[in-house]
C-alpha cells in the first residue's frame, strides 16, 4: 500500500487522455467536471462537451473539451447522433433524479442481506462515500497537495496483504 | 416441489435445445468449429450481416474504455480483440436484440458489469481485459434466455426473489434446480467460448469453483457485485450479493483499489447511455 500520491489515483495503467498530457489536470478534467450524458435536442450552443462524438466506426465528429456551436448541433444532427456527453449539468423531461438522500437509503436497501461481511461493509461504506460526494473530495486533496498529505487512516486501516494474481 | 414448478422446470430444460441463436449465428458457429477457415473469411461473413455487424461496432465504440481501443470493422475488431471477443459479441448482440422495452434494465445491468470488470482489470493489469469485459458483458446471459422465452415464470421467479427478500439464484435453485448460470454454460458450451470466458459467466456466483480462469472469474464476480451496489440497470436482485473473501484476495483488493476502481466506475457509468447501444 503506497502512502504517497505517485503513480497518481487513477493507478499505473490509465493513461492520460489525448490532448491532458500533464496528469493532474487529466484527473482533475475527469473527476471535477460534472458529466451528463443527453439527448441531443437538449444540447445547446456554449455547452461543453466532455467526451468525443464518434460515430458508429469510431470516428470523432467534435472532439471533446469544444464548445458547441449551431453549425456543430446541425452537423451532428444530420449524422444522427442520438445524444452528447457535455460538462454541464441539464435536467431531462421525464426523467427523475434521485436526491442524494434517496440514492443513500436504497443503497442501504441493497446492503441490507451483506452487512455483517467485514469486506460487504467496506464495499458498501466506499459507495456511501461515493454518493455523499466525500470519495472525490478525498481523491481531490491528493491530487492538489500530494505532499502534504498524510495517509488518510480510512484508507489505509485493515488493508490486506495484496497477493498477485 | 409442487406441480408447477416441476412444469417449469421441465420447459427451462427444453431451452437448452431451444434454437435461440439467429441463423447468422450458427452459420458463423460452423465456420469456427472449423479449422481451415480462415479469420479473414469469419469476418467476411460476419461482415455481410450488415445490420449485424453496425450493432457490433457500434457496441464496441460506445464503450470502449475497458476495450483495446476504437474498431471501424468486424476484420479490425477480429484482429485488435480477438475472436473470442467478437464471437461473444456477435452472442450478446443477438440475444439482447430479443429484450423488449421493459427489460431494458436487464441489458443496463450487463453493460453495466462489462464495464466494471474492464475497469477492474485495467486497473489490476490485467492482460486479457478485453476477454473480461465479454465475460461481464455475457455473464446474466442465462437469464435473459429465461426470461425472453419464459417471460411469466421468469418474471414470477424475480417476483419471488423480491417479495422474499431472496438472491435469485436461490430461487432458482428451489423451483427450477438449475440456475442462469448453468443455462449461461449451455451456451457458452454450445459456442465454444474460452474457459478464460466461459468461467466467469457461469462462475459469477461461485467463484471459488474456477479452476483455470482464477483471476477472470474474481473480476467478473466483483464487477457483478459493484455494478449491482451502484444501482445501475436491473439484475433482477434487489440485492446486493456477497464478496468471496478468496476473490478479494486474488485480487489484492485494498480499501485504495476498491476506492479507485468505484471512482472510475461513476465517471464511466454516469455518463452511459444505454439507448445509445441498443438502437
Amino acid at each position: 500500500m503506497p502512502n504517497d500520491f505517485s503513480p497518481a489515483p487513477l493507478g499505473k495503467n490509465c493513461p492520460a487522455p489525448p490532448g491532458f498530457s500533464d496528469f493532474n489536470q487529466a484527473i482533475r478534467r475527469i473527476y471535477f467536471s460534472t458529466m451528463q450524458a443527453i439527448p441531443l435536442d437538449l444540447a445547446k450552443p456554449g455547452m461543453t462537451l466532455a467526451r468525443d462524438v464518434a460515430n458508429a466506426i469510431g470516428i470523432v465528429l467534435v472532439p471533446a473539451g469544444a464548445t458547441l456551436t449551431d453549425a456543430h448541433l446541425e452537423r451532428l444532427a444530420k449524422m444522427e447522433v442520438a445524444s452528447i456527453i457535455v460538462s454541464e449539468s441539464v435536467d431531462i423531461p421525464g426523467k427523475v433524479r434521485l436526491t442524494p438522500e434517496q440514492r443513500l437509503e436504497r443503497l442501504t436497501d441493497r446492503f441490507s442481506r451483506v452487512n455483517d461481511r467485514p469486506e460487504m461493509a467496506k464495499i458498501h461504506d466506499a459507495f456511501r462515500r461515493l454518493f455523499d460526494g466525500s470519495l472525490k473530495r478525498s481523491i481531490e486533496i491528493a491530487v492538489t497537495t500530494p505532499s502534504e498529505l498524510s495517509p488518510s487512516p480510512e484508507l489505509t486501516e485493515e488493508n490486506h496483504e495484496p497477493l498477485k494474481p | 416441489m409442487n406441480p408447477s414448478s416441476l412444469e417449469l422446470k421441465r420447459k427451462v430444460q427444453r431451452l437448452q435445445s431451444l434454437p435461440t441463436l439467429p441463423g447468422i449465428v450458427q452459420k458463423i458457429s460452423q465456420l469456427v468449429d472449423n479449422p481451415n477457415v480462415s479469420t479473414a473469411k469469419i469476418g467476411e461473413e460476419i461482415s455481410k450481416d450488415q445490420v449485424l455487424s453496425a450493432k457490433v461496432l457500434k457496441l464496441v465504440n460506445s464503450s470502449f474504455y475497458g476495450l483495446s481501443g476504437r474498431i471501424s470493422s468486424i476484420n479490425q475488431a477480429l484482429v485488435l480483440l480477438g475472436f473470442n471477443v467478437v464471437k461473444g459479441l456477435v452472442l450478446s448482440t443477438s440475444v439482447f436484440e430479443k429484450l423488449t422495452r421493459e427489460m431494458i434494465g436487464f441489458y443496463e445491468h450487463s453493460l453495466g458489469c462489462a464495464i466494471a470488470a474492464g475497469i477492474i482489470a485495467k486497473e489490476i493489469g490485467h492482460p486479457d481485459k478485453d476477454e473480461i469485459w465479454i465475460a461481464g458483458l455475457l455473464h446474466d446471459i442465462g437469464k435473459v434466455i429465461m426470461w425472453v422465452n419464459l417471460p411469466d415464470d421468469f418474471a414470477e421467479i424475480v417476483d419471488e426473489a423480491k417479495r422474499t427478500r431472496q438472491f435469485i439464484t436461490d430461487v432458482e435453485k428451489e423451483h427450477l434446480s438449475i440456475t442462469h448460470t448453468d443455462v449461461a454454460d449451455w451456451l457458452a458450451t454450445k459456442w465454444h467460448l474460452p474457459i478464460s470466458v466461459r468461467e466467469p459467466m457461469i462462475y459469477h456466483h461461485s467463484p471459488s469453483r474456477a479452476k483455470t480462469a482464477k483471476v477472470q472469474t474474481a473480476i467478473v464476480h466483483l464487477a457483478n457485485i459493484l455494478v449491482n451496489a451502484y444501482g445501475f440497470g436491473q439484475s433482477g436482485d434487489d440485492l446486493v450479493p456477497p464478496l468471496d473473501d478468496q476473490s478479494a484476495k486474488l485480487l489484492g483488493l485494498t480499501d485504495r483499489l476498491l476506492d479507485e476502481i468505484i471512482l472510475r466506475l461513476d465517471e464511466e457509468l454516469s455518463v452511459t447511455n444505454t439507448e445509445d447501444y441498443l438502437g
